[in-house]
């Protein structure tokens, strides 16, 4: 309420935190920042109110913990069956998880085989946890698997795990999967089924609720839908901490700060990314570090510290390389040659984009070809190579590109028939297809000619 | 050469997504002894501290306990998960109590300070999370200034900030911690 605040006398200014510490602790006795709150001042009432959330929080945290450790009675354990069949369906998962890759059919049989079983509620939640691994490489047969395991999450019957936490994992394996094939809108609905679907389990809680929060999250960024996107990390991250499982608070701060540097808050994005990294284990993370020390760098990178995001991209690449992350090396060399091409070391950076383009072709990458390949003709014409760069943008001509009905490419094309191509328009065209992000989005980002309009 | 292929943001093509899941514990967890060892402590946390009946107790840890085996790929930290799971259980017990008492004042188990213990348990959670997000010794520091009764700058001092910079870094705490609960 700035009107509020803008009323208040300016005879005292906004004391400091540990001023309302004192207050909110009680132990201020007639102080001016006691004063400063009575006269009205908005802004410290609530910072007050928070400080007093820490007050009892603190000592209701310390009862809590004491209690846990005073003696209690000896109770007697549960040793109903439920364990033992945890523990079976989980080792039977792993086995559905690892015969995946060979081929569905082959894993849906197995999940037949158990279907009588008592741990088939165990197995499925398992699988589904499991199958989420796999998504990256393959998420075409993890969305079919997914749908098989929410079919059969009708058949259970059992209450422990209660069927609906089954169909609520088959349903985020859904999300991951359809995210991963670029079908957002599927992949956000997926998740909102998960969530419907969460209420009929009465074991669930908090910590299912923010993990759909931070699937959502991840595509609700991917959708520009920032303010969403932020409002579910922060929730998630705040929810992970509480429950104490710092690799996903890691998780949740890693994908904040991407969201941030996506919005181009480049700065505040580091100390989110830092302490991201902090709480992740590179033993047991280590695609989720990589995958942050490269969001790291690149913000960096946007900000012109070329050497700190030299030394990210380094540690990035050590990891990729120890886990055989090849997309990741792709990614990290294509980093590290921007660098090079943002510095000025035109023919460095022209030997890795032709490599990285030679390689995104071949791996049939078309987007990360195109950029590549703008960039090896942009290098040839700053470095006075015109012959090779127009065969280099015949060759963008030749193939069949995802952005391919844009009016850039037309400009493009028009301007090297003509004889007017040069560096000026190459870097235009990229930076619009950059920002434009996906093919579906052009219309979104009209672009804006620079040459034919004038011609 | 396979490049497995994590998601792209859309805005450029050196982010790259983060939804991969964590991996699990190689061997599980022994939930049974982590069950015999925490679940009559956990009954009596809920008797003795928040005031809940026998039956309602032991009902949360069975309900946390059957909740756990569902995620257990996904936790690392057993004993903090279940702790905090108990707890969230605990409050939402006492926030219907809560509500039974405002709806129906006469039923037979009004209970005024339900709502009021469902709040600091919520305190507690909330602070319990913003502690995992801030530096050891700012943690140390906000502890033992509510804990120990001493004033800050006594206890700041005590908790190795030197006089000098002492308030500087208070601040700093308690804007994280700030950050962190809202």
């Amino acid at each position: 309420m700035p009107g509020k605040d803008a009323a208040m006398p300016q005879l005292t200014p906004h004391p400091m935190l540990v001023e309302l510490l004192e207050v909110a602790a009680g132990r201020d006795g007639e102080s001016a920042a006691r004063a400063h709150v009575d006269a009205g001042c908005v802004t410290c009432a609530r910072k007050l109110k928070e400080l007093a959330t820490v007050a009892v929080g603190v000592l209701e945290e310390d009862a809590i913990e004491r209690e846990l450790q005073a003696p209690a009675a000896a109770g007697e354990p549960n040793r109903g069956a439920v364990y033992h069949h945890a523990a079976e369906g989980r080792r039977r998962a792993q086995e559905v998880v690892a015969a995946l890759p060979g081929g569905l059919p082959h894993a849906l049989a197995l999940l037949a085989r158990e279907r009588r079983q008592p741990w088939y509620g165990f197995l499925l939640v398992g699988v589904a946890q499991g199958a989420a691994r796999l998504v990256p490489s393959n998420p075409a047969r993890c969305l079919q698997l997914a749908r098989a395991l929410e079919s059969e999450s009708e058949r259970l019957v059992s209450s422990q795990p209660p069927p609906a936490r089954a169909a609520a994992e088959a349903l985020l394996l859904s999300c991951q999967a359809l995210h991963c094939l670029g079908r957002t809108p599927e992949a956000r609905e997926a998740v909102h089924r998960a969530r419907a679907v969460l209420r009929g389990d009465f074991t669930a809680g908090d910590f299912e609720a923010a993990l759909c929060d931070f699937f959502e999250a991840n595509c609700a960024s991917f959708e520009r839908d920032y303010e969403n996107g932020e409002r579910l990390l922060k929730t998630s991250a705040s929810v992970f901490a509480r429950f104490g499982q710092e690799h996903w608070v890691g998780r949740a701060l890693s994908a904040y700060a991407t969201l941030l540097a996506q919005k181009g808050r480049n700065r505040a994005a580091l100390p989110l990314f830092d302490e991201a990294i902090e709480k992740l284990d590179p033993e047991r993370d280590t695609h989720v570090v990589t995958t942050a020390l490269v969001n790291k760098a690149s913000t960096l990178a946007h900000l012109e510290l070329f050497d700190e995001a030299r030394t990210s991209y380094a540690r990035a690449l050590a990891l990729a390389r120890r886990e055989g992350l090849a997309y990741s090396i792709h990614v990290i060399r294509n980093g590290l040659a921007e660098i090079d091409f943002r510095r000025g070391h035109l023919a460095r950076a022209f030997d890795s984009f032709r490599e990285l383009a030679r390689e995104a072709r071949e791996g049939g990458f078309s987007d990360d070809y195109l950029f590549a390949q703008l960039y090896v003709a942009e290098c040839l014409a700053r470095l006075g190579r015109e012959p090779e760069m127009r065969a280099a943008v015949e060759e963008l001509r030749r193939e069949r590109l995802p952005f391919d009905a844009s009016p850039a490419f037309e400009e493009l094309f028009t301007c090297l028939d003509r004889g007017d191509l040069d560096a000026r328009l190459i870097a235009h065209v990229r930076e619009y297809l950059d920002a434009a992000g996906e093919p579906g989005e052009l219309t979104a980002f009209p672009y804006r000619s620079i040459r034919l309009v004038a011609s | 050469m396979e490049l497995p292929r994590p998601v792209e943001s859309p805005s450029s093509p050196t982010l790259i997504g983060l939804t991969e899941e964590p991996s699990a514990a190689p061997e599980g967890w022994d939930w049974e002894a982590l069950d015999a060892a925490l679940r009559p402590r956990l009954i009596s946390l809920g008797i003795r501290r928040f005031r809940l009946r026998r039956e309602e107790s032991e009902d949360a840890v069975q309900s946390v306990f059957t909740n756990v085996l569902g995620q257990d790929a996904r936790v690392r930290d057993p004993v903090a998960y279940i702790k905090a799971s108990f707890l969230n259980a605990c409050r939402n017990i006492l926030l219907g109590k809560k509500r039974l008492s405002g709806d129906e004042p006469d039923c037979d188990l009004p209970d005024p300070v339900s709502g009021a213990l469902a709040g600091r348990i919520e305190a507690a959670c909330a602070v319990s999370g913003a502690f995992r997000r801030i530096e050891p010794r700012c943690r140390d520091l906000i502890r033992s200034y509510f804990l120990e009764d001493r004033p800050l700058a006594e206890t700041a001092v005590q908790n190795g900030y030197s006089q000098k910079t002492v308030w500087k870094r208070i601040n700093r705490c308690l804007e994280k911690m700030r950050q962190c609960l809202s």
